[in-house]
This record gives C-alpha cells, sequence and structure tokens, in this order.
C-alpha cells in the first residue's frame, strides 16, 4: 500500500455525513410495506387454506354419497353365492315366478329331450345353480349336440321336473352328491358328476347355426337387510344440543376515507409520501351454542370478542402524541399539527353477539352447512397506536362524546366444513364474511364506508345432546 | 441505551424503535461510504435507504462471526455496487506506468476539506470511482476487484491508476486555483 492510498484512507476512514430525514421515512415506509406483503401472503394462506378445506369437504362428501349408492348397488348385484345356494328352493320359485318362459321351455322339454337322444329335435338347456342363474338357449333342429340335465339318470319329464323344483336342497355339495348328468355329446351319452358342471365346455356361438338364439338371465334380488334402514333413522336423531368455542382470523377492510385522512398533509408534502393504507386484519374468538330446529335446519348464537386492525401511514400528530390523529377524525377544518410520516395502527375491539341459522346440505360424520344472520357488535374500543413505539398509544371508548358508534350491526354469511370424531365432538373449518351494516363512525365524523371481513375461522363442537 | 445483542434481537423481530436506533448509530458513517461510491447526494441517500432496508430484513442471518459494523459496511458497498453495476462498463485500458507516476508528497489531503475530496472522488468515471474506492479505501487486492466486478485484474489496475491520475491531477488545479500548498 502506497502513501497515496494512505492518506486517502485516513481520511475517509472516521468520516461521517449526515442523511437527510427523509430516508428514515422512505425506509420506514419501505418496511411497512414489506410488512404489509406479508401480511398479504398470510391472508392469501388462510384463503387458499379455506378454498382447500371447502374443495375437501366438498370431495369427501360426494365420496360419501358415491360410497352408499355403491354400496347399495353391491347389495343387488354381489349376494354372496353360499347365501344364494343355500335357499336354492326359493330360486326355483323365483326361476317360476320371474320367468314364465323357462317354465314354459321346460315343460316344453320332454317330448324335445327325448327327440335329442334319437338324434332328431333338441333344445339346449344350460343350467347353473352356482352362478345362481339359467341360461337357455333355444335352437330347433340340433343334430350335432344335446345337452340334457337329468335326475338319477332319467330323461327330463313333468314328473321329474316337479321332483327336482319341489324337493328342498340344502347345499351345493348335496347337488354334487346326489345328481348325475347325461351329458349326449357326438351322438351318446357319457354320465357326469353335478358338482363337474362347472368344467362343461360351453357351446361356443359361432357353431349355433340357424334359428333365434334367447338368452334369458335370471338374478336373484335379496331385499336390503332390516339394520341398514334401521342405521338410517339413527342419523337424525343426533345432535341436537351443542355448545362450541371459536376462533377466527382473516382480513378486514374499513371501507371508508378516514385512514386516508390520517394522510392528509402527507399528501400534500414535498417529498410526495404515498400514504395508500394497506390491507387491515381482524380476528376473533368466543363462545357458541346452537340447536337443531328441524331436520336440516339449526340455530346458533354465543358471544365473541372482535378485533379488526389496520395500518397506516400518516404526518399529521406532534412528535410523541397520537391525540391528533384520533381528532382529525371527525374535525370538520384540516387543521391539524404535523410531522414527518410515520405508521399507525388503528384497532377496533368489539364484544359481537351474532344470531345465525344454518342449513345443511350434509349431516353426516362429515358436514356441510350454510349459515347466515345478524350479530349486534358493541364497540369497545379504538387504540391507535404507533408501532415505532415513539408516540403513547391513544384509546377512545364508546359514548355520548365519542366519535364512534356503540352498537353496530353486521350481516354474517359462513360455511361451515366439519368432522365428526368421535360420538361427542365436532371439528369445522369455517370460512366466513362479516358485514357492517353502518360505519364504526358516527355520521358527524369525516367518514362513511361499512367495514369488510373476511376470515377463516375455527370451532370445536361438543354435543350435549 | 440498548446493547448491541438487544438491538439487533430487537430489529430481527421487526420493532421499529430498535431499527430506528440502529439507523441513528450507524447511518452518518455509512452515508459517507455512500457518497463516495454515488456520482451524487441524492443517488447517495438511495444507495443508503436501499442499504438499510436490506439489512433490517438480513439481520436475523447475522451470526456475530464479525463486527456488526463491517457486516453492515459490506452490505452497503454491495448494495453500491449493484446500483452503479449498469454503469459499469470497465473496458480494458491501456496500463499505465506505475513508475511513470510520482508521488506528490508536497500536495497533503489535510489541506482539503472533506466536501472537496468526495466531490473530486465523485467526479471520476463511474469505472474508475469504484475501483478507487474497493482498492484505495477498503483495501481489496486487484484480483478481489476483478472477481468482484467481473473484470480482469489488469482492468482493475488500469482504471486504479487511470483514477490515481485524476486525482492526483484534480487536487493541484485544486491547490494552484485556491493556492493551497
Amino acid at each position: 500500500m502506497g502513501k497515496f492510498e494512505q492518506r486517502w484512507r485516513e481520511v475517509f476512514e472516521s468520516t461521517e455525513f449526515s442523511p437527510s430525514e427523509s430516508v428514515w421515512a422512505n425506509i420506514d415506509r419501505d418496511l411497512a410495506d414489506a410488512d404489509g406483503e406479508r401480511m398479504k401472503n398470510r391472508i392469501v394462506l388462510y384463503q387458499r387454506v379455506a378454498a382447500a378445506s371447502v374443495l375437501f369437504g366438498l370431495l369427501i362428501g360426494s365420496l360419501g354419497i358415491y360410497r352408499w349408492a355403491e354400496n347399495n348397488n353391491q347389495v343387488v348385484h354381489n349376494e354372496p353365492l353360499e347365501k344364494a345356494s343355500r335357499s336354492i328352493g326359493d330360486e326355483k320359485k323365483i326361476t317360476d315366478k320371474k320367468s314364465p318362459l323357462a317354465s314354459t321351455e321346460l315343460s316344453d322339454n320332454k317330448d324335445e329331450l327325448s327327440g335329442a337322444v334319437d338324434g332328431t329335435e333338441s333344445r339346449n338347456e344350460i343350467t347353473s345353480s352356482k352362478l345362481n342363474s339359467l341360461i337357455f338357449l333355444n335352437r330347433p333342429k340340433i343334430n350335432s349336440e344335446a345337452l340334457s340335465v337329468t335326475r338319477n339318470n332319467r330323461n327330463l319329464n313333468e314328473k321329474s321336473r316337479k321332483q327336482i323344483f319341489n324337493q328342498p336342497i340344502e347345499s351345493v355339495n348335496e347337488i354334487a352328491s346326489n345328481r348325475k348328468i347325461n351329458l349326449y355329446r357326438e351322438g351318446k351319452f357319457s354320465e357326469i358328476a353335478f358338482g363337474d358342471l362347472a368344467d362343461l365346455e360351453l357351446l361356443p356361438i359361432p357353431q349355433i347355426k340357424e334359428g333365434p338364439i334367447m338368452v334369458e338371465i335370471v338374478r336373484k334380488l335379496p331385499a336390503i337387510p332390516g339394520a341398514f334402514m334401521i342405521h338410517e333413522d339413527r342419523k337424525t336423531v343426533h345432535e341436537q344440543v351443542w355448545a362450541s368455542v371459536t376462533a377466527a382470523s382473516g382480513s378486514y377492510s374499513p371501507n371508508t376515507n378516514s385512514y386516508s385522512n390520517y394522510s392528509y398533509s402527507a399528501s400534500q408534502s414535498s417529498s410526495g409520501f404515498n400514504s395508500a393504507p394497506v390491507i387491515g386484519s381482524s380476528y376473533s374468538f368466543g363462545m357458541l351454542a346452537g340447536m337443531r330446529v328441524a331436520k336440516r335446519v339449526v340455530l346458533q348464537s354465543g358471544i365473541q370478542y372482535l378485533n379488526q386492525s389496520i395500518n397506516s401511514n400518516t404526518n399529521i400528530g406532534s412528535s410523541n402524541s397520537l391525540a391528533p390523529v384520533a381528532s382529525s377524525l371527525y374535525s370538520t377544518t384540516p387543521n391539524y399539527p404535523t410531522t414527518n410520516p410515520y405508521s399507525i395502527n388503528s384497532a377496533n375491539e368489539f364484544v359481537s353477539v351474532p344470531v345465525q341459522a344454518g342449513y345443511l346440505f350434509i349431516d353426516r360424520k362429515v358436514g356441510l352447512q350454510l349459515n347466515t344472520g345478524v350479530s349486534t357488535d358493541f364497540f369497545i374500543r379504538n387504540t391507535l397506536s404507533d408501532p415505532s413505539g415513539q408516540r403513547q398509544s391513544y384509546s377512545q371508548s364508546a359514548g355520548q362524546d365519542s366519535p364512534y358508534r356503540s352498537v353496530n350491526f353486521s350481516g354474517l354469511l359462513s360455511s361451515e366444513v366439519s368432522y365428526k370424531v368421535g360420538s361427542r365432538y365436532r371439528i369445522s373449518v369455517v370460512p366466513g364474511f362479516h358485514y357492517s351494516f353502518n360505519p364504526v363512525l358516527k355520521s358527524v365524523s369525516n367518514s362513511s364506508g361499512n367495514p369488510v371481513a373476511w376470515d377463516v375461522g375455527f370451532r370445536f363442537r361438543y354435543i350435549l345432546r | 441505551m440498548l446493547g448491541e445483542k438487544e438491538l439487533i434481537s430487537g430489529c430481527a423481530k421487526g420493532e421499529r424503535a430498535a431499527q430506528r436506533e440502529l439507523y441513528d448509530r450507524h447511518c452518518r458513517r455509512l452515508m459517507a461510504v455512500c457518497l463516495r461510491y454515488a456520482k451524487n447526494a441524492p443517488e447517495a441517500e438511495d444507495i443508503l435507504q436501499d442499504a438499510f432496508v436490506k439489512i433490517f430484513k438480513n439481520l436475523k442471518t447475522f451470526r456475530f462471526e464479525s463486527k456488526l459494523d463491517t457486516w453492515m459496511t459490506r452490505i452497503v458497498i454491495n448494495t453500491a455496487l449493484n446500483h452503479q453495476r449498469q454503469k459499469l462498463y470497465l473496458l480494458p485500458m491501456v496500463d499505465v506506468d506505475e513508475a511513470g507516476l510520482h508521488e506528490d508528497e508536497k500536495v497533503s489531503l489535510a489541506d482539503f476539506h472533506l466536501s472537496e475530496l468526495i466531490a473530486m472522488v465523485q467526479a471520476l468515471p463511474d469505472g474508475c470511482r469504484v475501483v478507487f474506492n474497493l482498492f484505495a479505501i477498503e483495501g481489496y487486492g486487484h484480483k478481489e476487484i476483478g472477481e468482484l466486478l467481473g473484470i480482469s485484474e489488469g482492468t482493475s489496475k488500469s482504471q486504479y491508476n487511470r483514477a490515481k491520475s485524476l486525482l492526483r491531477s484534480k487536487l493541484e488545479t485544486v491547490k494552484v486555483k485556491y493556492g493551497k500548498v
């Protein structure tokens, strides 16, 4: 390092220059924007969670409906084989009752089967009680192959047919041991056990020549067990009365120009300080009680603490007090003391009494209900605070001299996706809107506009009975 | 008055009072750094603003492995370099013969007001100014400067020699003009 560098370094080593005050104001604004961005991201996350919850609820609901329908179909179509076999006597009745054609065909068989033995006209019959169906292939004038089913090597005639179907048969095994089948093929009979019937090869369709082919499938249609019906009825008698704790958080928009008024002087300043308010936040918690007033209609009410806050920027006020900001809300003359721009937080607190009616779209283990109603919001106080801590917080409660209304009314709309845990508990995700019917500030103030809050809540319900 | 660790902890939590305190403690020293790298005071303030926002956003990653002053200065220099980067067209220059430059011991920097010296540095071409600051004031080597700015070591040297030459002639001009010896 040469002397040249050494001299310059010594000069600048302990040099200090004061930046202008606007540098900090801009840094403060950038940091506030970054905080607002983080809040926005958080709200976007809440919105996505809510959307995912609704989708999840719909998916579960759809799946439940699908499974319920599927189960009903399975009861009809997939009755277990052993049940069907056990009641083969019933099968006869069903065959006789449901298929008069089958009876006719069988009764006609006595002559035709004789003919088959003689190599004249014949009729193919393929019967399988295991498959729980009868298939009749009506093919006149078959000379090459004929298949007949008889009992104890006798040709099927009217008498034996009655014996087959009137005699109670206990099981498939009994059928296999007691019955023999004459298979007439290639001009001669061969005897096989009934149990081997399943191994018989069916006539390939292309080999059947000429004449109409009638295929009739007779299925057994069992009744739905009574237990299913009892289960259905039982669902509606539960969850008559419940109590729940609830908490929610989300975004809040005051929909008012009062927060812009905070920065009235700032907008006129030479620095061109931009004072657009950032999005606010809201949270609430409380207790609710509910009861079912009809099969699908519920009523719920309770008490909640509600906090709605918003950050903004202003240059109204003094270096250590926020009182001028509060008075600027209802002052008619813009004669405020000003200072360097700074961030400000305004939080409104309420005790809220909601009354809501809900309609149950899905009332099962997974529930979906739509709630609507009104709430009476009793104003507790507004607190203005400086996040940097340089100025003392300033609070105003409701009252005759206060610019804030003592009582506010709001409309509520929410959906509730729930899941029943055990027999006594139900947890829910509740995305909803909270729309105030009146401004928070009285009409004498510099404000108009009805606040809106959008939040996502979680409820834990204890079912009393 | 908060200690350094409490201050850093408060800033990392986003407490605006702590952030303001940290800013108040360091802004003047860092403003001087910005003034050396910028063309003028408003540009220096822009750099300072961006640098402090970065400092507050990244303070939670500060591991106390170096001094806070050094860490903050490095962020300010990097921010200044990013500001300058688009303007930096450091074309390779013909090396100025070091032996040809005589060390003028007669000109003492103490004869000049600080604002005059700052103005001389600010008057340097962008590339020369950055290399001069990095080499002469911050103490980086030409190899490091080359890596930092994406230029060759030779270009860094030639830019520095040109800065040196320009500053020397400026000092002599002012000295003659105002009779400073």
